[in-house]
């Protein structure tokens, strides 16, 4: 049993804002109440990666997208994975790319789960709702259970 | 044997000792009756007195005479102890009471041991009742004479004749017994011999299988032995006292009874005839008898003894071996093989008539001869008896399979000689069987038919023409080398081809090639019409280029057959007929040469007294062969200073046979008086003295055979340069890299001419000069460039002519760097390819020798010059497409990089696009979505119409990137191999459909016989899933809906099918239903993007199979994937 799950805040990153937007939204639908940032590029997760590293507040959970701006994804997450202080924060990537050396990589470099985006929009509520529960209400994650 | 001398006898008063006839009968009666006791023993009477009173009165008066000499104790004693006949005396209790010395000796003991001892204990005990018995008759006073056993001290057994006499005493009782003994022990053992013996040729006569009959002087049969009876078939005995004589053929009892009459008579002691005897039955026998006379001891006739044998059986028998001899004399005579049998003196014993014709005789003439009877030189004689000698102790057959025989009356004849031995009845070897087979006709036959096989075969190889047969369905059957070499085959790849393989490109005059059923054989066996001298190109791989040929084909047929069973073709290489010609042209040459030069000389030579030869005379053309005139040869040393040293030794050699006795015919080289060799061939004979054994002389002819002899090298050498270039080309067919190709054709130069340089200077078309490019003793630095026209490769270039150099060291034209001192004889010939200058080739002899180059080196060396430069050509050409094939290489890989690049950004943009165009896809449906779901509420009935037709698009839309990704993926992904297992697979796949299939709708039946498969899983399980989907997609509408999958193998292929009785198609759409994008039904009724049956097609096609299919509109459709294994 979690200990406050409703404070885990979910860190959304992807570039496109209509995307942001219809997954904000589906966050809604599933009454999602945690608060969920976002952030538009790679180099934005770097920057905040500095401040968890001297001590901010962890996300509860990341949602990450590949094809990013400036930095792509997958070395958002290999930075992320590979910093002590981060490496636990669970990261799903969510994208639409189907491609085989970036599921491999994204694995490899400690990926929680790589999700390739429906273009069912019902579908993806319902995706982004067990996702959701699963990492945030439904999971204990190991620093919060120490 | 009497005791005593009969002059005297001897009396005392104790008794008498005398002969038995010293007394009348009835004077020893009297003197019995006085109480005399009287015993006989042979013809001594012993006399015992009781009371010599009484009785020597009488004596005296019956003997009336002197003779009677009284004797004393003394000599009675003597007398009595030396007799010859043992004494003893027994008293009345029958105990020794007196033994002589006769008796020790009889019975071994000494008389003290005898003495006093019961006479039962010298006597056996089985003998012991008749003792008793006669001791009885003794005590009443009988005197008895008896033959008794008694036993030796040694307990042998001794036999004695014993005469007893009781002896009494005054008053008459009985007191004791007098006896004599005499040892007939000995005459025992004789009698028992006589009786064996006796008995042993009773059982012989009984046994004997021969007759013996003994006859009486009167002529009567007296005995006869059992055989006797079974001779005659009488009962036993039958013929005893029947006349012998009766017995006897009727008709020769004349000449029996004279015979018979003669032994009887004593004219004869034996005799022995043949006759014939009755039986008892009737019939009769050939007896053969030998008779004796036997006489009795006075010496008169006593018996007469014949031995009759049955010879009847023998007769027969030497019947049929007569008959036999003549029936063997007969076949033996009529075969046509030599037969002789020869015994150990060497004399014929037997021959018969085709070998005594060929000695010249007859066969009675031949028997009891020798071979030097009949004339065979002594030599010869005793080998052969050697050989049959040999044969004889050995006990082995000779044989000779193959020999020349000279007969006196048969001439040569090729022979088998086999010679055997011959063994007598007691199996020792005596004789020699000799068979000669003629062997000449058969040799002739055999050798002729072997010949005409010979030659045939020999042309066939040997030809230059190439000739080859073919049976009308088209089978090779023979060909010769010089075919297989134009067509550049092996004789195995050659029979094993058929005219329809690709391999076998024919080209017509102009150059097209023919199709197979245009090639020349193929027309003659379609047509039956011959095809003469057309011409023809045909591909040699050897050569790699077509060779030109004239080719005649002509059918063969069967008789009465109008189809031919073969075709037989012939091809003329043009090439190679050019260089026969001229072969042919340059032997009838050497041939007239020959013919016009005939000439020799005879002569005769003898030894003088120091053993040196002297030439006698000379006959002939004596002066044309040697040069000088006969005075002038032998003054100049004669033969042996004619002959060439060189060839001194094979003339001592054949002096030598010559000093054997041996005939020589020998080739030789002689110096003529210029100067000049000329080799002669000389028959020689020598001149033997058969008293002393030497040779004394030779006589003999000398023919001229230089120019045949010159003719037979340039043959030899011909042939030899001809081998040199045909290997030389074989080699050279060989090669590719130039390098090697120039080595080899100067290490070939070089053996070829047996010179110590050779080297190749290549023309450079460009730049207008030659380049040294190899030399096995260069005298010029490898690479030197020599302008035209300058030295001697210059000239040989510019001119394109041989030239010869005796010394090119002192040659006028020689290049001033070239570095040689001593004496090179040098020739150059250009390298000529199709009239184009090549380079030049060159030999040297270095040597301050002789060797100089001829004409003929030159011609020679062209030729090999004109191999050497098509080779080079050919290396040349070979090398520049090397050249360009790499190049061409080289651009396929730059080709192969960039298509790689261009895949691989192709990839990139695929996957770009999937991410890129999915993208909006989902926005709009995101939108889509929330508007109808959010907003229902503002929306009319048409708005949520249209949200839910942009819905339905994206929805198509997202399936089609998805698809077209599939396939872009499909067409450029790597195919990994590895074990399918189509069963599992299969069902898999069915899985997916699980909901659809399970309700128990659909029927689906599978055939899984091919159930492993090595191959790409990917690419099957994409085209097994669409092809499966497709089924169950276009049968679901199907009441019944049946999909049959079927997976079987073939030879090298997995066949799979799979059937569905759904809607089907029209076969005019077969091509385009596995185009990409392609669709037959409106999206509406069946869903899909047109990329399924692509996506099939492609993933098979990548893994080298192939896919179709077979509908008919409203039954259904079969969909086949052929999978290699």
């Amino acid at each position: 049993m979690t200990s406050d799950p409703q404070k885990l805040s979910v860190l959304l990153v992807e570039d496109n804002a209509m995307e942001a937007d219809l997954t904000l939204r589906a966050f809604t639908r599933i009454n999602f109440i945690n608060p969920v940032e976002i952030l538009r590029d790679g180099a934005a997760v770097l920057e905040l990666l500095e401040q968890w590293k001297t001590g901010a507040s962890l996300p509860g959970l990341i949602l990450l997208d590949i094809n990013l701006p400036k930095v792509t994804g997958l070395e958002v997450l290999r930075k992320i994975k590979s910093t002590t202080q981060t490496s636990n924060i669970p990261i799903v990537v969510l994208t639409s790319s189907t491609n085989e050396s970036d599921i491999k990589f994204a694995y490899e470099y400690g990926a929680n789960s790589y999700i390739i985006k429906p273009v069912d929009y019902d579908k993806f509520v319902e995706l982004v709702s067990t996702l959701c529960y699963y990492w945030t209400a439904l999971n204990v994650r190991p620093e919060l259970s120490r | 044997m009497p005791i005593i001398n009969l002059s005297g006898s001897f009396y005392n008063e104790h008794g008498f000792l005398c002969n038995v006839n010293f007394f009348a009968d009835t004077k020893i009666e009297n003197l019995r009756q006085l109480g005399c006791c009287i015993t006989m023993s042979r013809n001594v009477l012993v006399g015992c007195f009781h009371g010599s009173e009484k009785l020597d009165k009488p004596m005296k008066e019956s003997t009336n005479n002197d003779h009677l000499t009284p004797f004393t104790d003394l000599r009675f004693q003597q007398l009595i102890e030396t007799a010859f006949e043992g004494i003893w005396t027994l008293d009345a209790d029958f105990c020794i009471s007196y033994v002589n010395q006769r008796i020790c000796e009889i019975l071994g003991y000494s008389k003290a041991e005898m003495i006093g001892r019961e006479l039962s204990e010298f006597m056996f005990a089985e003998d012991l009742a008749d003792h008793t018995e006669k001791r009885e008759k003794q005590k009443q006073g009988q005197t008895e004479r008896f033959e008794r056993r008694l036993k030796h001290k040694n307990g042998s057994e001794r036999w004695t004749l014993t005469s007893a006499t009781p002896v009494q005493d005054h008053n008459g009782n009985f007191s004791g017994v007098f006896s004599m003994i005499l040892d007939i022990s000995e005459q025992r053992e004789k009698e028992r011999q006589i009786n064996a013996s006796e008995i042993q040729i009773q059982e012989i006569l009984e046994v004997l299988h021969v007759g013996v009959i003994v006859i009486d002087e009167h002529g009567k049969i007296i005995f006869t032995n059992p055989h006797v009876d079974l001779m005659f078939k009488c009962d036993p005995q039958h013929l005893i006292g029947t006349p012998f004589i009766s017995h006897v053929h009727p008709h020769e009892r004349d000449m029996s009874q004279k015979a018979l009459h003669k032994l009887i008579n004593g004219k004869l002691v034996t005799t022995s005839y043949e006759s014939r005897y009755l039986c008892a039955d009737g019939s009769n026998f050939q007896g053969f008898l030998s008779g004796r006379r036997t006489l009795d001891a006075d010496g008169n006739f006593s018996s007469l003894v014949v031995v009759v044998s049955d010879i009847t059986k023998e007769k027969l028998a030497n019947r049929e071996i007569v008959e036999y001899k003549s029936f063997l004399e007969t076949v033996l005579d009529a075969i046509p093989s030599y037969v002789f049998v020869r015994d150990q003196d060497g004399r014929y014993r037997l021959t018969n008539k085709a070998f005594s014709e060929a000695m010249g005789t007859t066969p009675q003439d031949i028997i009891g001869k020798t071979n030097l009877d009949l004339g065979d030189p002594v030599w010869i004689a005793e080998h052969a008896k050697k050989e049959d000698l040999e044969v004889m102790q050995t006990g082995k057959d000779w044989t000779n399979p193959e020999i020349e025989i000279v007969f006196p009356n048969g001439g040569s004849r090729f022979v088998q000689f086999v010679k055997r031995p011959v063994y007598d009845s007691q199996g020792k070897i005596t004789n020699v069987l000799g068979v000669i087979t003629d062997l000449t006709e058969r040799r002739k036959a055999e050798g002729a038919l072997r010949e005409s096989e010979k030659k045939y075969r020999t042309l066939f190889e040997s030809m230059q023409q190439g000739v080859y047969y073919q049976l009308a369905d088209g089978l090779f059957i023979d060909v010769n080398p010089a075919a297989l070499e134009m067509l550049g085959l092996t004789r195995d790849e050659f029979l094993s081809r058929t005219n329809t393989h690709p391999g076998w490109t024919i080209l017509d005059e102009e150059g097209n090639t023919l199709p197979s059923d245009l090639h020349p054989s193929i027309v003659v066996i379609n047509t039956g019409k011959p095809i003469i001298e057309k011409f023809y190109g045909v591909y040699n791989f050897k050569r790699e280029r077509y060779v030109w040929m004239v080719v005649s084909a002509f059918p063969q047929f069967h008789e009465g057959e109008t189809r031919p069973y073969q075709v037989f073709v012939t091809m003329h290489d043009i090439t190679a007929e050019k260089l026969a010609e001229k072969e042919l042209s340059k032997r009838e040459e050497l041939y007239r040469l020959i013919s016009s030069v005939v000439s020799d000389y005879l002569f005769s030579t003898q030894f003088d007294q120091e053993n040196n030869l002297n030439l006698n005379w000379v006959a002939g053309a004596f002066e044309t062969i040697t040069g000088y005139s006969f005075a002038e040869y032998k003054e100049h040393g004669g033969w042996r200073a004619a002959v060439h040293p060189d060839d001194l030794e094979q003339d001592d050699h054949d002096l030598q046979q010559l000093r054997a006795n041996q005939k020589v015919i020998t080739e030789i080289r002689t110096i003529k008086k210029d100067g000049n060799i000329a080799w002669v061939r000389v028959y020689s004979q020598p001149i033997w003295d058969e008293e002393n054994n030497r040779l004394v002389g030779i006589n003999g002819g000398v023919q001229d055979i230089t120019e045949r002899k010159l003719a037979e090298d340039e043959i030899r050498q011909s042939a030899e340069d001809f081998a040199a270039l045909y290997e030389t080309a074989s080699d050279f067919s060989m090669q590719r890299d130039p390098y090697v190709i120039l080595r080899t054709i100067t290490d070939r130069a070089c053996s070829l001419f047996g010179v110590s340089n050779a080297f190749v200077c290549l023309y450079d078309p460009e730049q207008k000069d030659l380049e040294l490019r190899i030399s096995k003793q260069p005298i010029l630095p490898i690479g030197t460039h020599i302008k035209l026209g300058e030295g001697m490769a210059g000239i040989v270039a510019q001119t394109q002519k041989p030239v010869i150099i005796d010394d090119y060291s002192t040659w006028h034209g020689r290049l001033q760097q070239s570095d040689v001192s001593i004496f090179a004889a040098s020739l150059g010939v250009p390298m000529l390819y199709g009239g184009q200058l090549i380079g030049v080739l060159g030999v040297q002899e270095f040597h301050p020798n002789t060797h100089k180059f001829n004409k003929a080196d030159a011609h020679f060396l062209s030729l090999f010059a004109s191999q050497a430069a098509g080779a080079v050509y050919s290396a040349d050409l070979f090398e520049k497409i090397r050249q360009n094939a790499l190049e061409l290489e080289k651009r396929v890989d730059e080709r192969t990089k960039e298509i790689q690049i261009k895949n691989k950004e192709l990839e990139t943009f695929a996957y770009t696009v999937s991410h890129d165009l999915k993208a909006p896809l989902r926005s709009i449906s995101g939108y889509s979505t929330l508007l109808l779901e959010d907003h229902a509420d503002q929306l009319d009935e048409t708005a949520k119409a249209y949200l839910n037709n942009l819905l339905f698009a994206t929805e198509r839309m997202d399936k089609l990137i998805e698809d077209l990704l599939t396939y872009s993926h499909a067409e450029r992904r790597e195919i990994k191999k590895t074990f399918i297992d189509l069963n599992e697979l299969i069902n898999k796949i069915l899985a997916e459909h699980g909901p659809e299939l399970d309700q128990g709708r659909f029927t689906i039946e599978k055939v899984i016989l091919c159930k492993a498969l090595y191959s790409d899983s990917e690419a099957i399980t994409q085209a097994l899933r669409n092809v499966l989907d497709n089924a169950i997609k276009f049968s679901s509408e199907q009441p019944k809906p049946v999909i049959t999958i079927r997976c079987d193998s073939t030879e090298d292929h997995c066949l799979i099918s799979i059937k569905d009785n759904g809607i089907g198609f029209d076969m005019k759409f077969h091509d385009k239903i596995f185009e990409i994008f392609q669709r037959l039904h409106l999206s509406e009724e069946y869903p899909g993007t047109g990329v399924g049956l692509a996506l099939v097609r492609k993933a098979i096609e990548r893994i080298g199979g192939k896919v179709w299919a077979e509908s008919e509109i409203g039954k259904g459709s079969i969909f086949y994937l052929e999978i290699p294994l």
